[in-house]
């Protein structure tokens, strides 16, 4: 494998106007992020700190082996929802490492809304123990939330991927022989109740920690039964009576220590022997990413210069190199696992469309994991590429792409407009993770082309009124558009609906692709072969 | 020389270093070995390399080693004719000489008079002066008798409170006022009663800047030779911790005059055994007898380094009837040898003692370097015994080099799993005036200020803890337990 | 989690932060580079920012006795999971302040005694001291019988406070 000729001339212009500006992107981000993992009204965090507890993420910080990362998903869940009342939607999840073995941790915040359960919170959840099922991983709930949102509660409840959806992936789950622990922190009411109770252990607090169906005020309101806390479904209670819960800790450290111990009992999950070489950090400088991503999402990049900071050594092994240039095809490793790149260098045409089909075909056919790194603007439209079948190639690439046994992760880089966002492995195509940068895009198409499409319909329908749009009115319908477009395109957007698993700085994104790749690995990707074919 | 005329097999009464010290000498004279030891000495060196051990009972270790009616019903039993009772336990008790002897089995040591003259600190005193030695101002009586309190307050203080019968310092305190005096008196005589079955006790005045220094004697009941002195001023609590020979404070005039005085003292006593004659040794060149200790000593091997005599070889040829296989004239006094007793303590807090376990153990090696302990991996430290776990001695040319070799060894020596005072004997090697060679038996107070544990300096603490943790059983498993990819990742967060 | 050790008194945080070739920790908020080779069970290499030493190790339960620059370090791993049964030691609650034989108790269960009293004689380093009640109250639990040895911190004996008095 031979490394990258980088191109880049970091003494340019170019390089540091765009350098500059992704920097402000990338504060911006920062700062989005660290105010919705830690800004907090004072009371909230007085509230959960006078009750003995401690905050979700010192008892995350305790929890995983020390010198291991967490890959935390979604930090921007509901960030542009419910007004911003709900940060990270009220649940940190992740995946960490506890006694050697990756875990998806899924841990509520009681300092957002004593960690109710808000729309979103309940999808953010349900994706967390997606991940866990197509990834075979063991899940620690951390348990420590009021219940539903009230004043939304007609919206988590009673459809397929709404609350009682977490509890049907704990079952799901149990039955692939995946392991989950409950840590009960806090209150477990109602649906919550049913969090420990389907978990394989659980390890309820003394004192802070309980289960039950109905709180004491619903149980008065119900029989009349006047009953405490502690009574109804405390630690001890739990412990000596039910059976609900299995261990009792004096305090959060005790738990977290006896959920430790629990944990390093499991067995070790065999994992999928994946070719893997001794790990190098990339040759070029992941930095440099800054000033490569540019400034306007129309100007164009070379997608080898994003995979050459990305990759093991910056080497990339590529595929047809001098076929279908607008697609970026090849073998590279990330921390060490072989993986195969599908990414974009331009418009899906009729043969870079092909070339990605085969390459895709390739991979499956060699247990090698994709990335994908979509900067796509959509597949070629026009008469010439209608004739010459883009959508029929456009469903050949939909075909394999969907069909492979390896996994898959996408990287949202730029662009993803279209049909391409399917091609390129957009979330209805299960990515195992899907990580997007904080400016790219999602849409059905661009602003531009979409404004100019809107105007167009909106143009012929004041016509067919019998009104001839004025030059004003004409801008102003072109800027209420834009806007409104912008807003909902961006990352900040999609990542708030949960349409990914998170925005993440560019420069992060190979250790985030190196745990996912890492994490897919608990469970045999072979599947049924068949002949490459060289479409 | 034949060993026909020596012993058939010998008992070695006694534990710990000091047993395997006889041990060794006992083999080397072709002499068949008997050990005997407690439950929780059965892994210990002695017991795995005697000819033949045997398990003794009773409600504590200590009590099993007391146990005169055990030990001489293993004797008969196994066809021993003689036992060596080292130091401590029985080897200063009259009583265990007589009964051995009324079964014809010999005691390696000196005859039960002697032991009984010289083992109780007021007839002894009395025997001293009576031959015209020196003796310190005392009083000696029954504490409970009337007028006991006054005659000691009319001495002055501040005094030193005694076992009559005792020895080693046990049951010593040092009384400064009246006040203290009479609780003093009651504890002294408690222990006194524990250790010595004997509550008797005995006060003298206490010399405050006075050395400790005795005089290493052997005799065969004719002749009598002196092997130089031994300066033990460094004390805690009435026990020695370094030792040295020769004493710096000594010049040759002196030294033949304190050890012609000791050689006498034996000689009086028709000494046959070796001994060590005690004096007090005051900053104005004054000497006072303090007490003999009719066995042989913790801190001989210093001696034996200087003089190139084997000392127990000694006990057991005369014992055995043998004439001292050494003259006078015919011992050279060469170099300078320190000993340093390694103790299982806390000495920079009070010398509070410390258990565990021997988890690790790597003996300092070297010329002129002498280990001697019973130390074993998977030994457990329990306060059940003195706390001495090893002595460290050190002979070279100078006592400058006696003492820098020391400090070397000490820090070579590695013993994991129990706190030991190796750090607080270097502090005091290192001492300047312990290098003058200025000590006295306050050493250890006077310099408290000066002895106390280095501070670590900040890459040092960052090496000690890092050492820590990645040597941390629990966290070398969490460690193999990471897979490669999330170690090299480490601690991050998207 | 965090390890944490217990050096002379201070509690020190070392975070593993990465561990390739070399290590990387912060210990107490400073970046250290390591590197450790073992070459049997007891003996390392350990070179910390540089620096190289030999490394003895050995550990007995939460207790990490390490030798190097000519010094013996003993160490506690702290315990996190233990912090809950802090607390439970009242005024009544006589700790051993060192490890010792117990010669004598003058009390049992039971008895009531004044604060001041004589409770037990006990005995270290060939010093015995007595141990006097702390408070008045009566005897719940004596830790351990005549000639019986205890280790530091080992509990005495147990003195309940009548409620009235508390």
């Amino acid at each position: 494998m031979r490394r990258i000729q980088s191109k880049l001339n970091t003494n340019s212009e170019e390089y540091k106007q765009f350098k500059a500006y992704n920097t402000q992107v990338m504060d911006e981000f920062r700062q989005k992020q660290y105010d919705a993992r830690y800004t907090r009204a004072q009371r909230d965090l007085d509230r959960v700190l006078g009750q003995g507890k401690m905050l979700p993420r010192e008892r995350i910080k305790l929890l995983l082996d020390p010198g291991t990362p967490f890959l935390e998903f979604s930090t921007m869940a509901a960030g542009e929802a419910y007004d911003g009342i709900a940060p990270l939607s009220g649940v940190i999840t992740g995946i960490g490492i506890v006694g050697g073995r990756e875990v998806v941790i899924n841990c509520s915040d009681p300092t957002v809304k004593g960690g109710a359960w808000f729309p979103l919170t309940v999808k953010k959840m349900v994706r967390a123990l997606d991940i866990a099922i197509e990834n075979r991983l063991d899940v620690i709930h951390m348990c420590d939330a009021a219940g539903g949102y009230l004043p939304l509660q007609f919206d988590i409840f009673g459809d397929k991927y709404m609350a009682g959806r977490i509890f049907r992936n704990q079952v799901q789950l149990s039955k692939m022989g995946c392991k989950q622990l409950s840590l009960v922190f806090g209150h477990c009411t109602a649906g919550g109740a049913y969090t420990p109770a389907l978990s394989d252990y659980s390890i309820i607090t003394e004192g802070t920690g309980a289960v039950f169906l109905g709180g004491p005020p619903l149980v008065k309101a119900a029989t009349g039964e006047e009953v405490t806390v502690d009574e109804l479904g405390g630690a001890t209670m739990h412990t000596t009576v039910s059976g609900t819960c299995d261990y009792h800790a004096h305090n959060e450290r005790d738990a977290i220590a006896k959920g430790r111990e629990v944990v390093s009992q499991w067995e070790r999950k065999v994992k999928f022997d994946l070719q893997r070489e001794t790990p190098e950090d990339p040759y070029y400088d992941p930095s440099e990413l800054y000033g490569i991503i540019p400034d306007d999402i129309k100007k164009g990049f070379d997608m080898r210069e994003v995979i050459a900071r990305m990759v093991d050594g910056s080497r990339f092994a590529e595929y047809q190199p001098d076929y279908g240039e607008t697609m970026v095809c090849g073998y590279a490793n990330i921390h060490g696992y072989k993986i195969g790149i599908v990414s974009n260098n331009g418009v899906l045409l009729n043969d870079s469309t092909l070339k990605a089909t085969h390459f895709m075909s390739l991979c499956n056919q060699n247990n090698v994991p994709l990335v994908f790194l979509q900067n796509i603007t959509g597949f070629m439209v026009g008469k010439e590429y209608e004739r010459r079948g883009i959508t029929k190639d456009g469903a050949k690439m939909l075909m394999v792409q969907g069909g492979v046994d390896v996994p898959k992760f996408t990287v949202m880089t730029n662009g993803s407009f279209g049909a391409g966002n399917y091609g390129m492995c957009g979330r209805s195509w299960d990515p195992r993770t899907l990580f997007a940068w904080p400016k790219s895009q999602t849409a059905t198409m661009g602003a531009d082309q979409a404004c100019k499409t809107l105007v167009t319909i909106k143009i012929n329908q004041l016509k067919r009124e019998g009104i001839e749009p004025t030059s004003e009115l004409l801008a102003e319908i072109e800027n209420d558009t834009l806007k409104g477009y912008a807003q909902k395109t961006s990352a900040y957007y999609t990542s708030s609906e949960i349409w990914d698993d998170g925005i993440i700085d560019p420069v992060d994104t190979r250790n985030a692709l190196g745990i996912s790749i890492a994490a897919s690995l608990n469970s045999s990707f072979e599947g049924t072969n068949y002949g490459v074919m060289r479409y | 020389m034949s060993t026909d005329t020596l012993f058939n097999k010998v008992l070695i009464a006694n534990r710990g270093e000091i047993a395997l010290r006889i041990l060794r000498c006992l083999q080397q004279l072709g002499i068949p070995s008997v050990a005997i030891y407690y439950d929780s000495d059965r892994n210990s060196p002695v017991v795995r390399q005697a000819d033949e051990a045997v398990e003794i009972f009773g409600d504590s270790p200590s009590a099993a080693h007391l146990d005169i009616a055990q030990i001489i019903g293993i004797c008969k039993q196994l066809g021993v004719d003689g036992v060596h009772p080292c130091y401590g336990f029985l080897s200063e008790n009259a009583g265990f000489a007589r009964e051995l002897a009324a079964n014809d089995i010999t005691f390696i040591g000196p005859s039960a008079e002697v032991i009984e003259l010289m083992g109780d600190k007021i007839t002894s005193r009395n025997f001293v002066e009576k031959h015209g030695f020196p003796v310190p101002p005392s009083v000696s009586m029954d504490a409970d008798s009337d007028g006991f309190i006054d005659a000691v307050a009319a001495m002055g203080f501040p005094l030193v409170v005694k076992a009559s019968a005792g020895g080693g310092g046990k049951g010593m305190s040092i009384v400064n006022s009246k006040d203290e005096l009479e609780s003093t008196l009651r504890v002294a005589a408690s222990e006194a009663e524990k250790y010595f079955g004997d509550k008797r006790v005995y006060v003298e005045r206490y010399f405050e800047n006075a050395r400790h220094i005795e005089v290493q004697v052997v005799g065969d009941g004719t002749d009598v030779v002196h092997l130089g002195e031994r300066e033990c001023s460094i004390q805690r609590r009435f026990q020695k911790i370094i030792e040295e020979a020769p004493s710096p404070a000594l010049d040759a005039a002196k030294r033949k005059e304190v050890c012609d005085a000791a050689a006498g003292i034996a000689k009086a006593a028709n000494y046959a055994s070796a001994g060590t004659v005690e004096f007090l040794y005051t900053s104005s060149g004054e000497f006072f007898f303090l007490e003999m200790n009719t066995r042989i000593q913790v801190e001989h091997p210093v001696t034996e380094m200087v003089y190139s005599v084997d000392l127990v070889a000694e006990q057991v040829k005369v014992a055995a009837g043998q004439p001292l296989s050494i003259a006078q004239e015919s011992v050279v006094m060469n170099g300078h040898a320190v000993e340093c007793r390694l103790c299982a303590e806390d000495a920079f807090n009070d010398f509070m003692p410390e258990t565990g376990k021997v988890l690790f153990l790597k003996e300092p090696t070297g010329e002129g370097v002498r280990f001697d302990s019973s130390l074993y991996q998977g030994q457990a430290i329990t306060t059940a015994f003195d706390p001495m776990l090893a002595k460290l001695i050190v002979h070279a040319p100078t006592r400058a080099e006696a003492i820098t070799g020391c400090i070397e060894k000490l820090r070579e020596m590695v013993l994991l799993g129990i706190n030991t005072n190796a750090e607080y004997l270097i502090k005091v090697l290192e001492h300047a005036a312990f290098k003058e060679g200025d000590v006295d038996t306050g050493f250890v107070g006077t310099y408290a200020e000066d002895l106390v544990k280095d501070e670590l300096s900040a890459d040092q603490q960052r090496a000690v803890l890092s050492a820590a943790m990645l040597s941390d059983r629990s966290m070398k498993l969490i460690m193999e337990a990471t897979p490669d990819i999330y170690a090299s990742i480490g601690r991050w967060s998207n | 989690m965090i390890p944490k050790y217990i050096l002379n008194e201070n509690t020190h945080e070392v975070e593993l932060v990465r561990r390739a070739d070399n290590i990387t920790l912060e210990v107490d908020g400073h970046l250290v580079d390591a590197r450790i080779h073992w070459i049997d069970r007891h003996q390392c290499e350990l070179t910390v920012n540089g620096v190289a030493r030999e490394v003895y190790a050995a550990q007995d339960d939460n207790k990490l006795f390490l030798h190097l620059d000519g010094k013996t370090f003993q160490l506690d791993a702290l315990d996190e999971f233990g912090e809950g049964d802090e607390g439970v030691a009242g005024g009544g609650r006589i700790k051993a302040p060192m490890p010792g034989v117990m010669i004598e108790s003058y009390v049992k269960d039971g008895d009531t005694v004044s604060e001041g009293d004589a409770l037990m004689l006990i005995e270290s380093m060939k010093l015995q001291t007595e141990i006097k009640a702390p408070v008045s109250g009566v005897v719940v639990s004596l830790g351990c019988e005549a000639g019986a040895s205890f280790d530091k911190g080992a509990v005495l004996v147990d003195i309940e406070v009548p409620e009235a008095e508390a």
